[in-house]
């Protein structure tokens, strides 16, 4: 049995983890929605942010150029990293010239994509995630399993546990007294943090500032104390000009969070003369199958992606088997792609673009327009030979024929309980009684349809 | 000239973001609001960043509160700096511009202590009698020298990375107090 099926399997009997995923990813999507209904001009402001992504991804070279240029000439310096090792040798070698050892670090995906926190550990270095939600996946030894959110698979009552094992708390299940006990421990890190690493958002070539959207102030305290200070994110990140924030920044708060505006957007660069900032600003850019997807015409769009998060959390697949089971770090529609374009080969993750309705959800919410349904059909069709268990190829049609998301995973339920047969086998029959399709019909009766969560309109 | 009607924006969409927001009468001082504020809330302690233009308002604080550190005075090493501000109860800073639609203050990078006052301490109290006002963030983006650094604080640091339960004073301030006053009042 591959892992995605294994893994599929583990999450399927897991009811603790499906009412985890259901719960975030449905107040997750209740926000959004709340924002985006208030938004009279939704489809031209996507137009707007697409238009900005395209135009960024098209002269891409040109912008790192340009934005090299900008950053150095302040003192900072830049770095293109060919792959995963590079980028993780670059980030040591610029630690190990100060002799850092301890030091913080920001959530950030990309730094998850070439498992820097893995590296950096081997070498000898302790950055510790300082994002509440990194934080309790890194206590757990765990990799996240939301792009935005990345202890979204844990209850409350795990947390608990988890802090009073690894931290010799007291016991207690409280979210605002978890997040106490976390930014206690957390504040110490920063005061003596000789680095600090996080991701960034955007770079903006004319200008040379880095942007990074935040909420915790974690970022911000990451670049405010210690000296040395690391963004490191893709090269497909680069903007023109600074003016061309404005659509992205309408767009990104609202479809990752429901906020109209995250809590924190830094703007920063190296400081100049007598000016605040951290003393030694580095930024590596990494391309890891970034430039072979840029220059494959069908494939380029991912590019655009602004990695909201949204079209995870309307994905009737993933709100089933959560992040984890796509055994990749980017999940969901957009991970199912991007996953099998990253790295040194393409198509590592073969068996991700099965993992889909193609009900079109994902590309409703997209912020930037990105047609995920034809990505992941065209994937499919690319793989040399079809995979002997086509998890859902056979079934998608009829399952296009549905409205409600739930009906979707009902049938998604079925598929994948008729192509993993032996997965089933270890103690639940497929339909039975606690089997995961029987969790579903019952949950359907229990959930009212509400409207919006019904797409009749776009679904072919 | 559009600018009250921008605060008033701007002081609903703060509270609509956890924010507080106290503004001024035209015969009232700044500082004698902010020691109200620092006595009714028992605020031991305070850091300040630049107000040597205004050494009213500092000396006003001196008589009530520790003042740990006052970036006005004298510049700090980084690790001093925040330490200091790490002990402090609030931190007081004035403000670059503010962004109406959003209620998003914005810290320029003029000093050190613009950003360690309003992210280590507990409350940030923010004075935005000077501060320039802009309606969105395209018209701050589009107005702003290109040269410095930013950060833009909308409300309280915040999380929901639990159950999504929103959960304020995550990693930076648990409260933003506004002092607004009209037309420039008093100092700051
Ligand atoms: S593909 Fe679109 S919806 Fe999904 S994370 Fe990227 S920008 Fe957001």
């Amino acid at each position: 049995m591959s892992t995605v099926k294994y893994k599929i399997k583990s999450a399927l009997h897991d009811q603790q983890l499906y009412a985890a995923i259901q719960n975030a990813s449905n107040l997750s999507t209740a926000k959004r929605d709340d924002q985006i209904l208030g938004l009279d001009d939704y489809e031209s402001s996507r137009d707007a942010a697409r238009e900005v992504r395209q135009r960024s991804v098209d002269y891409s070279p040109r912008l790192i150029e340009k934005f090299t240029r900008e950053f150095t000439a302040l003192g900072g310096k830049v770095y293109i990293a060919a792959n995963a090792s590079e980028a993780n040798r670059i980030t040591i070698n610029i630690l190990k010239s100060h002799g850092a050892e301890k030091g913080v670090k920001s959530k950030s995906m990309v730094t998850e994509e070439i498992f820097l926190g893995r590296a950096l550990e081997s070498a000898g270095i302790d950055a510790v995630e300082t994002d509440l939600g990194e934080y309790i996946v890194q206590l757990a030894g765990e990799k996240p399993s939301h792009i935005t959110a990345p202890a979204m698979h844990k209850s409350r009552q795990s947390i608990g546990r988890l802090f009073a094992e690894k931290l010799g708390i007291k016991y207690t299940d409280d979210p605002a007294e978890l997040t106490e006990v976390a930014r206690g421990m957390l504040r110490e890190r920063f005061l003596n943090a000789e680095f600090g690493i996080s991701g960034a958002n955007f770079l903006i070539a004319e200008t040379g500032h880095i942007a990074i959207v935040e909420n915790e102030g974690n970022v911000r305290l990451g670049l405010s104390i210690p000296p040395v200070y690391i963004a490191v994110t893709g090269i497909e990140k680069l903007l023109e000009k600074l003016a061309d924030l404005s659509p992205l920044v309408k767009m990104l708060a609202k479809s990752a969070t429901g906020q109209k505006f995250s809590g924190y957007f830094h703007l920063l660069k190296p400081s100049r003369e007598g000016e605040d900032g951290p003393e030694e600003m580095h930024v590596i850019l990494i391309d890891n199958g970034r430039s072979r997807a840029m220059a494959d015409p069908e494939m380029r769009e991912m590019m655009l992606c602004i990695r909201c998060g949204a079209c995870l959390n309307e994905c009737p697949v993933y709100k089933t088997i959560g992040g984890h089971a796509y055994d990749s770090t980017y999940p969901g529609p957009m991970g199912s792609v991007l996953s099998n374009l990253l790295g040194r080969n393409k198509m590592l993750h073969q068996e991700l673009p099965d993992l889909s309705t193609l009900c079109g959800a994902c590309k409703d919410v997209c912020p930037v327009r990105i047609d995920l349904p034809k990505l992941l059909l065209e994937l499919r069709a690319r793989r040399e030979k079809p995979l002997s268990h086509n998890m859902l190829a056979s079934g998608w049609k009829w399952t296009m024929e549905s409205s409600s998301r739930v009906e979707v995973a009902g049938k998604f339920a079925r598929m994948v309980e008729k192509v993993v047969p032996k997965v089933m086998s270890g103690g639940v029959k497929p339909g039975g009684p606690g089997s995961f399709r029987t969790q579903v019909e019952k949950r359907k009766s229990q959930v009212e349809s509400p409207k919006s969560k019904i797409r009749t309109d776009d679904e072919q | 000239m559009n600018n009250s009607k921008n605060v008033l924006l701007f002081q609903k969409q703060l509270l609509a973001v956890n924010g507080e927001f106290i503004s001024l009468d035209e015969n009232q001082k700044v500082s004698s609001l902010v020691k109200e504020f620092i006595t009714s809330n028992s605020i031991k302690s305070i850091v300040l960043s630049d107000f040597s233009q205004h050494q009213d308002l500092v000396e006003a604080l001196e008589e009530d509160t520790e003042i740990l550190a006052d970036f006005g005075s004298r510049s700090y090493p980084l690790d001093e700096a925040g330490n200091l501000c790490a002990k402090a109860d609030a931190g007081i800073t004035d403000v670059y511009a503010i962004i109406a639609d959003t209620g998003t203050l914005v810290i320029s990078s003029r000093n050190r202590g613009d950003r360690l006052c309003s992210s280590l301490p507990p409350i940030h109290l923010a004075l935005i009698g000077n501060s320039k006002v802009y309606l969105n963030f395209e018209e701050f983006i589009e107005n702003t020298p290109k040269e410095h650094t930013y950060a833009l604080i909308t409300g309280p640091s915040r999380t929901a990375d639990i159950e999504k339960k929103l959960i304020l004073g995550a990693h930076g301030p648990k409260r933003v107090v506004v002092f607004y006053s009209e037309g420039n009042a008093g100092c700051t």
